[in-house]
């Protein structure tokens, strides 16, 4: 099981590496001074020239490519040009609001999935079931930033229950900071608990046609043991996987959430680096967001065997 | 056929009617006894597993009980509540089901799942439980308990897994176990030890045994009576002896028929030129690792050799694991082998890159175990067959096509080449790929476990139609079987192979009559043979296992 | 011998293509004709509540919703279209080749390939448009490059898993060569699964280019597409609600249609496989 846990974290380094060098190449893709790009147009003469030393432009690309990995790893993601300060810090300050309100309303969303997938598959093909899957499919119909705008249409202007516009920090005032979070989290619920409750309920319906559990129900177990003791470890496994993949897609999109509530998080720091060109942004965000995906998947593959023990005993 | 008068049949099935809106199985009625064993025989689509999982009212989602009632020492089954027959299942009526893959929860250890059961039933603290578990794995004779109730059901083989899922149910000491075809997916060698596992462990308790089986040898073996099902009624009932011997139903004849018997008194094929000569055959496979490093080098063929003349039948036997379809497949050059020469005719193919093997790949067929997944599902049958004939070039589309029709009338499908695999049966899709083998007149046939898959009666005929064939055509033939019954009626010369070597080989007569390695000794064994050439059908038949 | 179509399938089916219908009908009616004209200014009449005149009101420019909404349907539709045709065409080029020869080749590509797919598709999509700038060319680009790898890894692993299959060793043992094994035994087989995603695909792009696009990454005004649409309503949350529902509709409503039809696919084509 150790020897699982190592080789699959052994397994991600190379893909972080890989990943690096993408991101890397794409910030070098763009036609131009490498210098004037990273520091901007209005930038002196003196700093451009000590920059390009810096980068040592001369040398060849992989060695390029190593005075910048080094200094990555050194926290050094270099400077934003608009915003005039280290690329790390703001990354990091933003990256925490983001994960956190990915992290809370993904796991709402699975929990409901899970329950509801495992109920639909149990009562298949009927009301229950049918009430379910109608639900899940419209809800995956739905896009992020609209439920999002009638959220805050319904919530925030004519109910006015909740604030508008503006955010508060955690850390600053607990109790008046959820208030911000709230509608962003239950609109991310709502999208992604569709996509979920399909693959718990898939992989709960097949599970269930299999004769263990048949099996389970001649030992004379009670359907609540049966579906939860046996059903559910198995079923659970694939939307696992499901769940890795979702928490990545969210960490690009919720730049529209955090747009439609002006919410300074990583997602719409990128977007804002895109439009003003802020290239040390750009690349900052680019390799944090990839690398946390792939921490992600790694943490999914860690757990799997949990649910499934055929895949760390291979 | 009713047991004795003064006890009360431990199970009695009362005029059972099964189904949604046909009923699948009609008015069946039948007792068994205290302690005996009532082999429910029929072929697939005879009714005999929904009968078995009605009992503990395991019914798939849209069938029910229709008609007809289910007593348990005389008590009615039907009337009791769900949550009643919940404390009979597993506690009083045990059941075991076929596949061992998907019976076993693959997410559980096994000592959970063992244990589970005596929680629930018998109320033991964990300690306890342990204990139990433990004793009744070292009985079954499974090799270090204590880690074996740590572990799971994936890191045990078929026959382990079947054994273990029978201990664990027969823990709760049952006095009615239900083995719905406990040993159908298994070879030949496990099937016995499954078998008398469950023997011995129902003999203890004085459980009584509803055997559901299609396997005739093992109704003659093993149980004392009989019930011969068929669409869903009841054709025959009796002793297991009688039933067997004196068939009194057509069907049940024909079952029984089905059975393959040695061709007694055919001489050897002569000597002719050999076809296919192989010798000193190694391969090596690397187990798939994740990582490069990891993986481990398992040797398959160790220094094989066999040679093929023409006309004759080769029979390649030995357990799962034995190497013998890796042998055949690699004989056709399907694989590659790392050592050791292949000769076609006298010449070399064992390294000819594929283009220059296209005559060679004409001479030698092969017909493949699984029907389901030996024909492209998006093909029709004309086509399918018609493939085979590619590489013969000077072939106009019209002879094309008659040479199809005849292959197909051939293998008893006149007129089927428009249809699509999925509306054939197993047996019929059988015959296509047979067809499809046959039609480029091959010099050669390799059938890796061709009637494995198939009913026993479709076993019999498809087996007959090789025989026809390879009469009509002449051609030589290497049958691949983990089951030395079938190949027995076919066969003119026997190579026995296990662990990747051959262990023994010789003329059909010989290997049967006087085997010399221990373990074609232990395949004979256990395989129940019935063997005569008479007809069944005469009552002075005599009967005889296979000699030690 | 598909899955008997039982009522829910059916009703699935059709209410799907209902929908489906009625905005393909929007997008290529849009081609030849709209009720006004998408982009004539008419200051004097903004932000009118949907009368009428215009069926859907007016926006902050005095221009008819409903001709907008239109023409955003076909600018929306054809940029997905494009994108999954790409996708698919590129992807499955590669998987079938990749998957079924195997090889040094195969490893490449397949390390090229985890590679993008471990950035999260929208994220490659970003990245992509900060180095090209928006245009309607760039996103269906930047969202090509996006769906490819997925696509090539489920090609792949089709082909991996019906190269196992036993037909696949017959064609080989009737003496034909692979190329032939591969177009005529693997790729019809591999249809089944290709149309399944191809359909995913087609949803997942509307999504990513109307969340693109009010991010104003994706394609610029003056052209319209749902997702521009909601971009610039944004303001007017309160005095002009309609300029927020409305094209959200007709995103939510496609995305219905084609995740309808796609299930109604795969239930047909599922016991097949």
């Amino acid at each position: 099981m150790i020897g699982f846990a190592l080789k699959r974290i052994l397994a991600a380094v190379p893909t972080i590496l890989l990943v690096s060098i993408a991101v890397f190449l794409l910030i070098r893709s763009i036609p131009g001074d490498p210098a004037e790009i990273m520091l901007g147009e209005g930038a002196d003469p003196a700093s451009l020239a000590a920059f390009r030393a810096e980068l040592g432009l001369d040398e060849s690309m992989p060695v390029q490519f190593m005075r910048w990995a080094a200094r990555v790893l050194h926290g050094d993601f270099g400077q934003s040009i608009f915003l005039h300060q280290p690329v790390a810090v703001l990354v990091w300050d933003r990256l925490q609001l983001s994960a956190s309100i990915i992290l809370v309303a993904v796991g709402i969303a699975a929990i409901i999935a899970v329950a509801a997938g495992l109920y639909a598959a149990w009562r298949q093909d009927r009301a229950g079931d049918i009430a379910v899957v109608t639900l899940a499919t419209l809800g995956l119909s739905l896009p992020s930033f609209w439920i999002g705008l009638l959220l805050l249409l319904l919530f925030g202007i004519k109910l006015g229950w909740l604030p508008v516009v503006g955010y508060v920090a955690f850390s600053d005032d607990p109790g008046r900071a959820w208030q911000y979070l709230i509608l962003p989290i239950v609109t991310l619920v709502v999208v992604e608990v569709g996509v979920l409750t399909r693959m718990a309920r898939a992989s709960a319906v097949e599970v269930l046609r299999l004769e263990y559990i048949t099996h389970a129900r001649a030992k004379g177990l009670s359907e609540w043991t049966v579906l939860f003791r046996h059903a559910l470890p198995n079923a659970f496994a694939p939307t696992l996987t499901m769940v890795g993949i979702v928490v990545g897609s969210l960490l690009g999109g919720i730049a529209v959430v955090e747009t439609v509530f002006t919410l300074p998080g990583l997602g719409r720091l990128i977007v804002e680096a895109i439009y003003a060109r802020d290239y040390p942004v750009i690349q900052g965000c680019l390799l944090v967001i990839a690398v946390a995906y792939v921490l992600v998947n790694l943490v999914v593959d860690l757990l799997y065997p949990i649910f499934d023990p055929r895949i760390a005993l291979e | 056929m009713s047991s004795q008068p003064s006890s009360l049949p431990r199970l009695s099935i009362r005029n059972l009617s099964i189904g949604n809106q046909t009923a699948f199985v009609r008015d069946v009625s039948f007792d068994v006894g205290a302690g005996r064993i009532l082999a429910l025989v029929g072929e697939s689509g005879s009714g005999k597993t929904l009968i078995g999982r009605s009992i503990l009212r395991l019914l798939p989602e849209n069938i029910r009980q229709l008609d007809g009632d289910i007593l348990y020492h005389g008590g009615s089954l039907s009337g009791l509540s769900t949550a009643e027959i919940r404390r009979l299942r597993g506690g009083r009526i045990g059941m075991v089901f076929q596949e061992p893959l998907v019976s076993l929860n693959p997410a559980l250890s096994i000592g959970r799942q063992m244990a589970e059961g005596l929680k629930l039933h018998l109320g033991l603290d964990s300690g306890e439980i342990r204990t139990r578990c433990i004793d009744m794995l070292r009985r079954i004779h499974v090799p270090r308990p204590e880690q074996c109730l740590a572990a799971f059901p994936h890191q045990f083989s078929g026959g382990m897994r079947q054994r273990i899922m029978l201990a664990s149910v027969m823990l709760l000491r049952p006095d009615l176990l239900i083995a719905d075809e406990p040993t159908t997916a298994l070879d030949t060698l496990s099937q016995r030890q499954v078998i008398e596992t469950m023997l011995e462990l129902t003999r203890e308790v004085g459980t009584s045994v509803l055997l559901i089986t299609h396997n005739l040898g093992l109704v003659d073996k093993y149980a004392d009576d009989a019930v011969v099902l068929r669409r869903g009624e009841i054709v025959e009932e009796g002793t297991a002896a009688r039933v067997i011997r004196l068939p009194r139903h057509a069907y049940t004849r024909r079952l029984v028929d089905a059975l393959p018997r040695r061709r007694g008194g055919v001489v050897a094929a002569p000597p002719d030129e050999p076809i296919l000569v192989a010798k000193g055959l190694e391969l090596s496979f690397r187990s798939a690792g994740r990582s490069i490093l990891r993986r481990k080098k398992i040797r398959v063929l160790h220094g094989v050799s066999l040679t093929v003349r023409r006309g004759e039948t080769v029979a390649v036997v030995g357990g799962s694991g034995s190497g013998k379809t890796t042998l055949g497949r690699a004989l056709l050059r399907l694989l590659d082998v790392d050592r050791g020469t292949i000769s076609y005719r006298g010449a070399d193919v064992t390294r000819q890159p594929d283009r220059q093997l296209r005559p060679f790949r004409r001479a030698c067929q092969i017909v493949f175990q699984d029907p389901f997944s030996s024909l492209d599902p998006r093909m029709r049958v004309g086509a399918l067959v018609g493939e085979a004939l590619r590489h013969i070039t000077p072939l106009a589309a019209a002879e094309r096509r008659a040479r199809v029709e005849a292959a197909l009338a051939d293998v008893g499908l006149p007129g089927h080449a428009d249809r699509l695999p999925h509306q054939l049966s197993g047996g019929q899709r059988q015959r296509v790929a047979l067809a499809r083998a046959i039609v480029g007149d091959p010099e050669l046939l390799v059938a890796d476990e061709p009637i494995a898959s198939l009913d026993m009666t479709v076993q019999k005929q498809v087996l007959e139609l090789f025989q026809r064939l390879q009469a009509e055509r002449g051609f030589a033939c290497l049958f691949i079987s983990h089951d030395l019954a079938a190949v027995q009626q076919i066969a003119h010369r026997i190579v026995v192979m296990h662990e990747g070597r051959i262990v023994e080989e010789g003329p059909c007569d010989a290997i049967f009559d006087d085997p010399q390695h221990e373990y074609t000794r232990r395949l004979l064994e256990a395989s129940p043979l019935l063997d005569a050439t008479p007809a069944v059908t005469c009552p002075s038949a005599i009967f005889s296992e296979a000699k030690r | 011998m598909s899955a008997r179509p039982n009522s829910r399938s059916r009703i699935r089916l059709l209410a799907g293509g209902l929908l489906a219908s009625a905005v393909l009908t929007m997008s290529v009616l849009a081609i030849f004709w709209t009720p006004l004209d998408p982009n004539r200014l008419d200051v004097l009449h903004r932000l009118n509540a949907p009368d009428v005149r215009n069926l859907f009101g007016t926006d902050e420019f005095g221009r008819d919703v409903l001709s907008r909404v239109m023409v955003g349907a076909t600018t929306s539709l054809s940029v997905a279209m494009l994108t999954v045709i790409v996708a698919i065409a590129v992807g499955s080029t590669i998987g079938f080749l990749t998957g079924f020869f195997r090889g040094w080749t195969d490893r490449v590509v397949m390390i090229l390939n985890d590679t993008l797919l471990a950035f999260p598709g929208i994220l490659l999509a970003l990245g992509l448009v900060a180095v090209t700038g928006p245009h309607a060319y760039a996103t269906v680009l930047a969202l090509a490059v996006a769906f490819t790898p997925k696509v090539m890894r489920v090609v792949r692993g089709t082909v991996l898993s019906l190269r196992e299959r036993e037909y696949i060793e017959a064609s080989r043992a009737m003496g034909n060569g692979p190329l032939y094994t591969l177009a005529r035994h693997i790729v019809p087989n591999a249809v089944a699964p290709i149309a399944v995603l191809a359909t995913s695909m087609f949803g997942w792009a509307i999504l990513m280019e109307s969340a693109l696009s009010f991010l104003g990454l994706g394609v610029p005004p003056p052209a319209a597409t749902w997702g521009n649409m909601l971009a610039t309503a944004r303001p007017y949350l309160t005095s002009a609600p309609w300029l927020s529902v409305i094209p959200g509709i007709l995103i939510a409503t496609t995305l219905l249609s084609v995740n309808l039809l796609g299930d109604s696919l795969r239930d047909w084509l599922d016991p097949r496989m």
